[in-house]
């Protein structure tokens, strides 16, 4: 059920008949706006602490309580800022590109399985549809720094886009083999699957697919190597490297343009981290407990507040997740220092990629033999727990 | 499924109109004071020389046309990948296994080859290119030549 069927449950509640159009856009409004955007800009907030703590740091303390307000007070100084477009660039390209990656991730947000009423279009393309969105980052990122006109932005975006480009290969190879195991390209369908395994359970709860099987995890590594590459993060930050291309491919852009592809990126990381959580971490699974039928029998009148609170556990422990996984990706940018292109290349064609074909066919193997079952059922199977 | 579209084109819309107005908003709020100087493409400091737009890397443009085909293959087993777990489960398995993988084996082929060719190293000792051209006995010629032994 989607997020705009659940909120459309208001109509019984308050006895008003509101088109379901309004509903679409309400879920669209609430997923982007109060959660994607605050999101992104408190990850810059987080990011600049964390870099802090890493450097022995204090970070930025003086905006709000632990300058916890610090991503406002940027964007008032972004939109405040004087945005220069250089005399030879091509303006028509240069204004809209920008636009074009905070757009291509926050579109793609619709996919994002919050909970189990939570999901702002339950598509049954889904993961095809997100991944398809996701690339228009890649888009963006060259028709701005071709637009510019500037020789820094076109080698960082050429080297960008050489990169994103062969990234998507081997991040779509492991979610293929998620696919494989799960038999299904709806979001919903493939975090159903990863349930607590039952006694008698005819389908599904398999448990977190990265648990799935030994080759599944070797590429949910593969997985999150790319998606760090997608997102131009370190060690992969060669389109942006600021100590050979100044700023790289956003050189030339500045006022709130630079802010959009700044935002742009941390809305990339946090659509990719949840995709992970969402695909291979088991959503909003957790091991021993099974929140679609638990109960709370929380009732006021005739009203079952249940769906409520299910909603409310499930996307705490999907944001959990993610915010473990958006740390990590902070960890790493200062922990490894960023690789050559040519080494990037062989990381990728050489390496990545036979990888992530022989863990497919490892996963395919593995749901023949075992007939879909994970490693935990097959070995409760074994013990004779189920 | 029609609202499931129809919610995905709402994010899509709202996703689309959003950078926009926010564009549109600091437009009225920034100032704006463009001179020569500021209008100037960036060149750590120095008069620009040339335009931008000069002939570049083929290298970027073999990794699009690599890229172009394996993607075009990853997307074409998202179907076919997808039945695999029904298709074992009613006993049609092999027939499954054997598309999607022969199907992989073909361009799996393909990559062997430009790795054995070389096409996937980013840089290709000078070196090597000249002894693609040349035949063996005329690369160690020109190397003893050279004073290479």
């Amino acid at each position: 059920m989607s997020l705009a069927e659940f909120l459309s449950g208001l109509n019984s509640v308050f006895g008003i008949a509101l088109p379901m159009v309004l509903f679409s856009v309400l879920s669209a409004v609430i997923v982007i706006l109060l959660f994607a955007m605050p999101l992104g800009g408190m990850c810059t907030y987080f990011e600049r602490k964390v870099a802090a703590d890493f450097q022995e740091r204090i970070g930025p303390n003086r905006v709000g309580p632990i300058g916890l307000f610090q991503f406002f007070a940027d964007g008032i100084k972004m939109i405040l800022k004087e945005d220069t477009i250089t005399k030879n660039a091509d303006r028509f390209i240069f204004n809209f590109a920008p636009s074009l990656v905070l757009a291509g991730s926050l579109g793609a947000f619709a996919l994002v399985p919050f909970g189990k009423y939570v999901i702002g279009a339950d598509l049954d393309i889904g993961i095809f549809y997100a991944m398809a969105l996701g690339s228009l980052v890649s888009l963006g990122i060259l028709l701005g720094a071709w637009s510019s006109d500037n020789k820094w932005s076109l080698l960082g975006g050429m080297r960008a886009a050489a990169q994103i480009v062969s990234y998507e290969i081997p991040l779509g190879i492991a979610v293929l083999s998620v696919i494989t195991v799960s038999g299904t390209l709806s979001m919903q369908g493939i975090v159903s699957t990863q349930a607590w395994p039952v006694a008698n359970a005819v389908d599904g709860g398999h448990f977190w697919n990265v648990f799935h099987n030994p080759f599944l995890m070797i590429n949910f590594l593969i997985y999150f190597i790319a998606a760090l590459a997608e997102c131009n993060r370190t060690p992969f930050d060669l389109p942006e490297a600021e100590s050979e291309l100044v700023s790289g491919f956003n050189t030339e852009f500045s006022g709130m343009r630079f802010g959009l592809y700044a935002l742009g990126e941390f809305a990339d990381v946090i659509l990719f981290a949840c995709i992970a959580t969402a695909i291979f971490l088991g959503g909003w699974h957790l091991p021993f407990i099974n929140f679609d039928t638990l109960d709370l029998g929380l009732r006021v009148g005739d009203t079952d507040l249940t769906p409520l609170f299910q909603t409310i556990l499930m996307a705490s422990v999907f944001l959990a997740k993610v915010a473990v996984l958006v740390f990590v990706v902070m960890w790493i940018r200062w922990t490894l220092p960023r690789l050559r292109v040519d080494q990037l290349m062989d990381l990728c064609w050489k390496y990545m990629i036979p990888i992530g074909f022989v863990n497919l066919l490892g996963c395919a193997v593995w749901v023949w033999v075992f007939k879909g079952k994970s490693m935990i059922q097959v070995a409760g199977q074994l013990l004779g727990v189920y | 499924m029609l609202q499931q579209f129809g919610n995905a084109l709402a994010f899509v819309i709202l996703a689309a109109i959003l950078p926009i107005a926010i564009l549109t908003i600091a437009k009225f709020l920034r100032p704006s004071y463009p001179h020569a100087g500021k209008l100037m493409t960036y060149e750590c400091g120095e008069v620009p020389k040339g335009s931008a737009y000069v002939m570049f890397n083929n290298r970027f443009y073999l990794v699009a046309i690599c890229f172009l085909v394996f993607d075009v293959e990853v997307a074409l087993l998202f179907p076919v990948m997808m039945l695999f777990r029904d298709s074992v489960n009613s006993g049609e398995g092999l027939v499954v296994f054997l598309l999607a993988f022969g199907f992989l084996f073909v361009l799996l082929a393909g990559l062997v080859y430009e790795w054995v060719k070389g096409d996937i190293d980013w840089v290709r000792d000078f070196m090597d290119r000249r002894k693609a051209l040349l035949s063996e006995g005329q690369y160690k010629a020109r190397l003893a030549q050279k004073g290479h032994s």
